[in-house]
């Protein structure tokens, strides 16, 4: 039996414990937050919280619920992305399909793509044209503009390419159409890309901040992340931002809700797209993968 | 084959032209609440003695506003909007944003062409002049003497927003005193047996003693002196003559000079060295914000800090509850090295409502406008401010609905009950007589720390003589504006870095001079140039 000498068990003890040291770090923070989120305020102030709650209470969360904006708030997420992410991925692969075969002006097409990929249109451009296509106030703004990134669609394009070409010659030969192919092979052989491109795509959109404050100007259909900053950060502007005196006053008689209130938002809006990870954690690391060595 | 390639070119053309998909659906809903009664009928019907404009005959208009607010936003068809609706005969549709967005929305907003009727400003900054130069606002110098609360706004707020000589905003009031200022916890200095400081040095003791000779008596060693945060956001100057922002010293040439370069700036920043030396405030100000010392103060564990007055009563309540004893005062200013022994006072206005320029042809809706802000900038005197009062019931939402009265205050919350008092959808601060009509301790009447502390406060504030003015209020530097403030940014940089010892305190001088020539001089000369053809000079009200 191999035993291993004592350097190779220090070496082995060491690596252990500084990757739970690092993984420490990271859930710190989540830690925290649940314990504040479960904390009654008065607690949080007087002698703060730290690894334990003196009393687990359920005052945060009921704020937060009772809220309407914020019930309301993740209804749109939801939406957005649920529908987002669909439109994403039908629009994307289909894209990407197409500029993976042999078609008339492929080139100019994909030189099309890669030219988005490293220019934008700009914020005033680009809300001109969402004005002018009637999209301001509807959801529609916060999916369709960014329905086809130009990233993800090269990669998805080099993973189309790497499905081999005869069976594509057989389906041909078997009289499919080109849409045939594209729904009854292609796409369900690029199952693990599209569920990391799914992935990609939600969290995009649950993430939606500045587009739907820009965009919607009717508030109750204002997304999650709107109303948590309105809860966590609003008024936290540093004072470093030139802000005047009046402004200071102002934003002192404003004060964000409690902590725990404001960890319990965050918590709730995080847990959602947290809990998906694990799910989708072996498409996700395929996906990564994806057009790295052929191209 | 030309079959497929005319297909893939189908599927390409689809992803491509994906704006054919927009929308048909979301038609603006004003959501479920637009069934419930509104509150104002009835009272805003009768109570309209302060509006012009309820003339019944008037067609119905509409109107749209854009404005950043600091509040929760209310929701854009709620019962207030819709009794906004009834009661000025119009469309109303609000476009409210967060504070902190609302200045990049705007900016796309009006580079877009996508103008409201009218939009609220923070002040009259150098993309206000632009937008006006440009023709984006209506001039509003033939409208303003038809609306009575308009007479209230002072000439220089009247001034600052006048561009080429014509006047393109409607300043809205705020406060000349009751600023932001120092306090400490009374109860602290009276348990350990000292006297409210009046200098540097005795302040530095004191602060000593708060964090170490245990204030609150719970055997531990966790209070701090003060709390302060990244920005030196608490930059502890007692008194006016101390502040950083304040323009009252001069230098050899006879310029004034702002107060964080001058001998007032360097003894300040000399005491927040020894002090962060003596460990009387945290070791991480520097990355700590002010909701952190908010915490810490409030919770009763820091014994100086900020507050304005009457002060915000969920603060005040946050101490009730942490340390019902607790006593709150604002420190006597210090004898300043300018002769002064002021508090810092406001220029009496803050924010401010442009008109789009396209309503020139359409005086009917300048007039509606100018009506709404005229009504809800009307003043209530504090006595009236309850039920009894229709137009204050009816801005309110009604009682018991958009309010309830404590103790003879109106209680509103900053909750779902927004949407419910109309006045959530035009924050126009009534134009009041002066500060004392305010009555602002009337408003601390539900808690005794904080009904203690106004009273102290309003009558530090009402002393003769005691409210610096700044001369910058009255004049209008586009160099002061710009340059100034990023010049301002690095100098805080420095400071911080002379308060944390991590440069010395010798390197004042230098970065003085660093600070002058890098354009600081220029906004001095400026400055000084601009006072001296407005005749302005620091005054004491």
């Amino acid at each position: 039996m191999y035993r291993k000498s004592l350097g190779e068990k220090t070496f082995d003890g060491s690596i252990i414990v500084l990757l739970i040291l690092t993984s420490l770090v990271m859930i710190f923070p989540f830690y925290y937050m649940l314990v504040i989120s479960f904390s009654s305020y008065d607690d949080y102030l007087r002698d703060g919280v730290v690894l334990w709650p003196k009393r687990w209470v359920l005052d945060a969360y009921q704020a937060i619920f009772d809220s309407k904006p914020f019930i309301r708030s993740i209804g749109s997420t939801v939406f957005v992305t649920v529908v987002g992410s669909l439109v994403d991925l039908i629009m994307t692969s289909s894209m990407a399909y197409a500029l993976s075969r042999d078609i008339p002006g492929r080139k100019f097409f994909n030189l099309m793509v890669v030219f988005t990929f490293l220019f934008s249109g700009g914020m005033i451009p680009t809300y001109l044209i969402i004005k002018a296509t009637g999209l301001i106030d509807t959801y529609w703004a916060l999916i369709i503009p960014g329905c086809i990134s130009a990233f993800n669609l090269i990669i998805i394009r080099q993973f189309f390419r790497s499905i081999p070409s005869e069976l594509n010659d057989a389906a041909l030969i078997d009289g499919a159409s080109e849409l045939k192919i594209f729904v009854s092979i292609v796409l369900p052989l690029s199952k693990p890309a599209l569920a990391a491109f799914s992935l990609f795509y939600a969290v995009g959109h649950w993430n939606t901040f500045f587009d739907a404050i820009l965009y919607l100007n009717d508030s109750t259909k204002w997304t999650l992340q709107v109303v948590l900053r309105q809860l966590v950060v609003m008024g936290d502007v540093s004072n470093t931002l030139h802000q005047s005196a009046e402004a200071q006053m102002a934003k002192n008689a404003n004060p964000t809700p409690p902590e725990t209130i404001g960890m319990a938002a965050v918590l709730v809006a995080t847990a959602p797209i947290l809990l998906l990870y694990p799910f989708l954690q072996k498409h996700f690391a395929k996906g990564v993968m994806l057009g790295s060595i052929k191209g | 084959m030309k079959k497929t390639n005319a297909s893939l070119l189908l599927l390409l053309s689809l992803s491509l032209g994906m704006t054919a998909c927009s929308s048909k659906n979301e038609e603006a809903q004003p959501s479920g609440s637009s069934a419930g009664t509104s509150p104002s009928a009835s009272a805003g019907a009768s109570g309209t003695t302060a509006s012009p404009s309820a003339d019944p005959n008037a067609k119905k208009l509409d109107i749209s506003l854009f404005e950043g607010i600091w509040s929760s936003v209310p929701d854009p068809g709620g019962p207030g909007a819709q009794a906004i609706n009834e009661k000025f005969n119009v469309n109303y549709k609000t476009n409210l944003v967060p504070m902190d967005q609302a200045a990049q929305k705007l900016a796309v907003l009006m580079a877009s062409g996508d103008i409201p009727d009218f939009v609220g400003l923070g002040s009259a900054d150098a993309s206000f002049v632009k937008w006006a130069k440009q023709g984006a606002f209506l001039p509003l110098n033939d409208y303003i003497d038809k609306y009575p609360v308009l007479k209230y706004v002072p000439k220089h707020a009247w001034d600052s927003v006048t561009v080429d000589g014509k006047i393109y905003g409607i300043p809205r009031f705020s406060t000349t005193k009751y600023r932001n200022y120092p306090i400490i916890r009374k109860d602290w200095l009276d348990k350990l047996g000292l006297q409210m400081p009046t200098n540097y040095k005795e302040l530095l003791e004191v602060a000593k003693a708060f964090t170490f000779k245990d204030p609150d008596g719970n055997g531990k060693n966790d209070t701090y002196g003060f709390v302060m945060a990244n920005g030196l956001d608490n930059e502890m100057a007692i008194g006016s003559g101390y502040a950083s922002d304040t323009w009252s010293m001069k230098n050899d040439k006879g310029q004034y000079i702002p107060g964080v370069i001058s001998e007032a700036g360097k003894e300040r920043t000399q005491f927040l060295h020894d002090a962060y030396a003596a460990g009387v405030v945290q070791k991480d100000w520097p990355v700590l914000t002010y909701k952190d010392n908010r915490t810490m103060f409030w919770g009763g564990k820091a014994g100086i800090y900020y507050e304005g007055t009457p002060g915000s009563s969920a603060l005040f309540s946050q101490i009730l509850k942490a340390v019902p004893t607790a006593v709150i005062e604002p420190i006597p200013p210090f004898k300043a090295p300018d002769g002064s022994q002021a508090l810092p006072g406001l220029s009496g206005w803050y924010q401010m409502y442009a008109l789009n320029g396209k309503l020139k042809d359409d005086p009917d809706k300048v007039d509606r406008i100018l009506s709404m802000i005229n009504y809800f900038g009307t003043f209530i005197d504090p006595k009236d401010q309850n039920e009894n009062n229709p137009d204050f019931d009816w801005q309110n939402g009604g009682i018991g609905k958009g309010y309830t009265m404590e103790n003879g205050v109106a209680v509103t919350p900053d909750d779902d009950t927004t949407s419910l008092r109309p006045k959530s959808y035009l924050q126009v601060a009534p134009w009041a007589p002066s500060d004392e009509a305010l009555q602002v301790d009337r408003r601390a009447a539900n808690n005794p720390i904080q009904k203690a502390y106004a009273e102290k406060s309003v009558a530090l504030w009402s002393k003769p003589n005691s409210t610096y003015i700044s001369p910058l209020y009255s004049i209008h530097s586009d160099l002061y504006n710009t340059k100034f403030w990023e010049l301002m940014t690095k100098l805080l940089d420095e400071q911080t870095k002379m308060i944390v010892g991590n440069t010395s305190m010798d390197n004042w001088d230098k970065m003085v001079d660093s600070f002058l020539k890098n354009g600081g001089q220029e906004v001095i000369d400026d400055v000084n140039q601009k006072l001296k053809e407005a005749g302005a000079e620091p005054t004491y009200k």
